[in-house]
């Protein structure tokens, strides 16, 4: 150990921190990364090496570790003594080229921590500076670039979007069909203008999609409006006085066909119809059949 | 014990009665040097060749008895010089202990003297430029040897130029290395950000952005051993004075400290939240860093392992010096030039613009580096604005007034003063010295060296 050939002074150094208690400090507990990188073999330095595992483990809880390990100190530092006389002179020095010379006369000699190191900084006044630990790998709360925290939240769950209403929903988004009706058109118009394949293709299923949405859109409305009609039917009846009017789901299922077969019948595409479904159903009534293998 | 022996006058050579190899001296030497040297009370103006080491607890004794010896005829010594200066009979003992407070001080390296107000302006014609073929790219960082005789520049194409300060050439230079140089040639393979020089000149450490410290001798600059084990670039190097420690900051938010008696790694210290930009220190066993982004400036209490968190600036804060012990100045890209003292958290003094404003962007000149005269009120600031401020520390430290300004053109990165005061050297560059954010084409990499004339006191 070299000591410094500075001339000392008579007059001791001002030290602006106030005196140290004598506190028991923790002892040499070694920072997870001090051993990574040695190049003594794994077999070589077992106690050594689990007390930095262990320090790792329990480096959030510094207290528990702290009282675990009071009685066991001696016998450590025993062991890790032990330990460091089977190594080489190479690996001694590797040893200590990693973690320090400081560390490793310590450990050497199997002094405490000098009571210059203290862990409890107060300062005498708000104005000084504040002062903390130099060796904790801890990295502190503030961070240099503070990014904002974005909160998510899920409309579904959440009491500030209220109940959801079908009817007003719809009601209150119908500008949207309208808007997609006149996309169409656009998309139409510039296909036909359009060179590029791939621009092509991707109107194509542009107006594709949109048209199904149009379509589907159309078929809700008609549903509701067949529901209105019920509704109001049944308003009616009461108002008259008569007995309120349910359909069922037969009678909805017939009227439904009955509409169809009137629309198909003005279209003039009934016969196609008929003989599409015909087929269908035979198709369907096949697998019922027995099978033809013997 | 020490304060009756006189330390060598400010630049001149010291020598300290070299070892046989020429190798860094070892305790055992060194005592044997403190019981031969001889030790003897001098009258003002001579120059002194000796030191008293410290000693060892067996031999106190008979070494208390000498100090008793020493110390009564040391002050006779001052009593016979005032006696003839004032031309009294009797002499008035406050004197005596003002004299022994000053030259304790002086000793001690603590001396404050306010010198700034004694320096008049500079002569222009008298302003040096050095160039070399080996500083081609913007210099990044220079040094001073303490003897105030040679000059260690280093430059962004990853060399380092030894320079004699008495005929103003250059003496040696280290030249970049890649993959195709031998091993047995050594150097750096990238940029050299730091520099710095041990005080007794025995050792000069040079630090780049590949996690190297390397390690030179002065006199014939040769390597003698690098130092590997930080973790990204190293932005800041310095010796404690008076020994053979050596802080090094890098990017990977560490210092480390590397004892180079042993030439060995001691110890590390954390706790910055951001790339380190620059490392001061003086006599005592701490080191000052500031922080880049993280608005801080941390003094590293070695022996206690603790830090003291000082806050201030609103951008990066990149360069920061000492004064004295208790005060230093800090500089950042905000153009904010900030004295602070130990004993507050906030600087005391401010001043914002301190090198005027960028007409093309409107923000305020980024102040890349700042030098102090150690132990006065003499500071000094370098941007890019075309000058060289001097400024005057007034009033115990709460005040910065403007002194002087030399014009200089291109980017000041670096500026130390020489250690008796009477040179500012400036390490130019057509870059800033850590990106290329803006090039001056009309600027040269240079290095600029002002006489500093200080007026003749009554």
């Amino acid at each position: 150990m070299s000591k410094n050939w500075q001339v000392k002074n008579i007059v001791e150094e001002a030290s602006d921190t106030e005196e140290s208690e004598e506190e028991q400090k923790d002892e040499e507990s070694f920072e997870d990364d001090e051993l990574s990188g040695l190049d003594i073999p794994e077999a070589k330095l077992p106690i050594l090496r689990s007390i930095v595992s262990k320090g790792k483990a329990v480096a959030n809880d510094e207290q528990q570790y702290f009282q675990q390990n009071e009685r066991s100190e001696d016998a450590d530092k025993l062991a890790i003594r032990e330990e460091l006389s089977n190594l080489t002179f190479e690996e001694l020095q590797k040893l200590k080229e990693k973690i320090g010379s400081k560390k490793f006369n310590l450990t050497l000699t199997g002094v405490k921590k000098k009571p210059q190191v203290k862990t409890d900084f107060k300062r005498a006044n708000p104005n000084r500076p504040r002062e903390i630990s130099s060796k904790s790998r801890r990295i502190e709360t503030k961070v240099a670039i503070q990014v904002p925290k974005v909160f998510r939240s899920d409309p579904r769950f959440d009491n500030l979007c209220g109940e959801f209403r079908e009817r007003s929903f719809y009601r209150n988004y119908d500008f949207v069909n309208k808007m997609k009706e006149d996309e169409v058109k656009k998309l139409k118009e510039e296909l036909q203008e359009e060179t590029q394949p791939r621009r092509i293709e991707k109107i194509k299923y542009l107006i594709q999609r949109m048209e199904n949405q149009i379509r589907a859109e159309k078929k809700r409305k008609l549903e509701e409006e067949k529901q209105e009609e019920e509704k109001r039917i049944t308003i009616e009846a009461l108002k008259e006085g008569k007995s309120p009017y349910f359909a069922t789901k037969w009678a909805r299922k017939e009227r439904d066909l009955k509409e169809k077969f009137e629309s198909l019948k003005e279209d003039g595409r009934l016969n196609q119809y008929m003989a599409k479904k015909r087929k269908h159903n035979a198709q369907r009534d096949r697998r019922h059949m027995p099978s033809e293998q013997y | 014990m020490s304060f009756f022996i006189r330390k060598n006058q400010r630049g001149a050579k010291r020598n300290n009665g070299a070892t046989v190899t020429g190798r860094p001296k070892t305790y055992k030497e060194k005592k044997r040097l403190a019981h031969d040297d001889e030790i003897s009370s001098h009258s003002e103006g001579e120059n002194d060749d000796s030191r008293v080491y410290t000693e060892s607890e067996e031999d106190e004794e008979t070494v208390q008895e000498k100090r008793l010896r020493l110390t009564k005829e040391y002050i006779q010594e001052i009593e016979n010089q005032e006696r003839i200066r004032r031309e009294e009979h009797d002499i008035d003992k406050s004197v005596i202990a003002h004299r022994l407070k000053e030259d304790l001080l002086e000793q001690s390296g603590r001396l404050r003297r306010t010198v700034a107000d004694s320096y008049e302006k500079v002569d222009e014609a008298l302003i040096r430029h050095l160039h070399c073929k080996d500083h081609k790219q913007p210099i990044t960082c220079l040094t001073i040897s303490p003897d105030c005789q040679s000059l260690f520049t280093a430059s962004k194409d990853c060399t380092i130029v030894k320079w004699c300060l008495v005929d103003f050439k250059k003496v040696a230079a280290i030249k970049r290395v890649d993959k195709k140089t031998s091993s047995e040639v050594k150097g750096h393979k990238s940029v050299v950000q730091s520099l710095s020089i041990s005080s007794d000149g025995k050792f000069l450490a040079s630090g780049d952005l590949d996690n190297q410290i390397h390690i030179w001798d002065p006199m014939t600059m040769k390597w003698m051993h690098t130092f590997r084990g930080h973790r990204a670039g190293i932005t800041g190097l310095v010796f404690r004075r008076g020994t053979h420690t050596l802080y090094s900051a890098s990017m990977d938010r560490t210092v480390k400290i590397w004892n180079l008696d042993e030439m060995s790694y001691v110890e590390t210290l954390l706790g910055h939240q951001d790339a380190i930009t620059s490392i001061d220190a003086l006599n005592k066993e701490r080191a000052i860093t500031a922080g880049g982004r993280d608005n801080s400036l941390r003094v590293w209490k070695i022996p206690e392992e603790s830090q003291l968190i000082f806050n201030g600036h609103q951008g990066s804060i990149d360069c920061v010096r000492l004064i004295n012990e208790d005060h230093f100045v800090s500089c950042g890209d905000d153009g904010m030039l900030s004295l602070w003292g130990s004993q507050k958290k906030k600087p005391l003094c401010s001043v914002s613009g301190a090198h005027g404003v960028d007409a093309s962007n409107n923000q305020a000149f980024w102040i890349s580096s700042v030098a102090a005269l150690t132990n006065t009120d003499l500071i000094a600031s370098g941007s890019q604005d075309g000058f060289i401020r001097l400024w005057k520390c007034g009033d115990n430290f709460r005040t910065l007034t403007p002194l002087l300004s030399v014009p200089v053109c291109g980017f000041v990165n670096s500026l130390a003063f020489s250690s008796d005061g009477k040179m500012l050297i400036a390490g130019l560059g057509q870059e800033h010295r850590l990106g290329r954010w803006w090039r001056n084409g009309s600027a040269k990499n240079e290095i600029v060296i002002i006489p500093l004339k200080q007026r003749e006191t009554s």
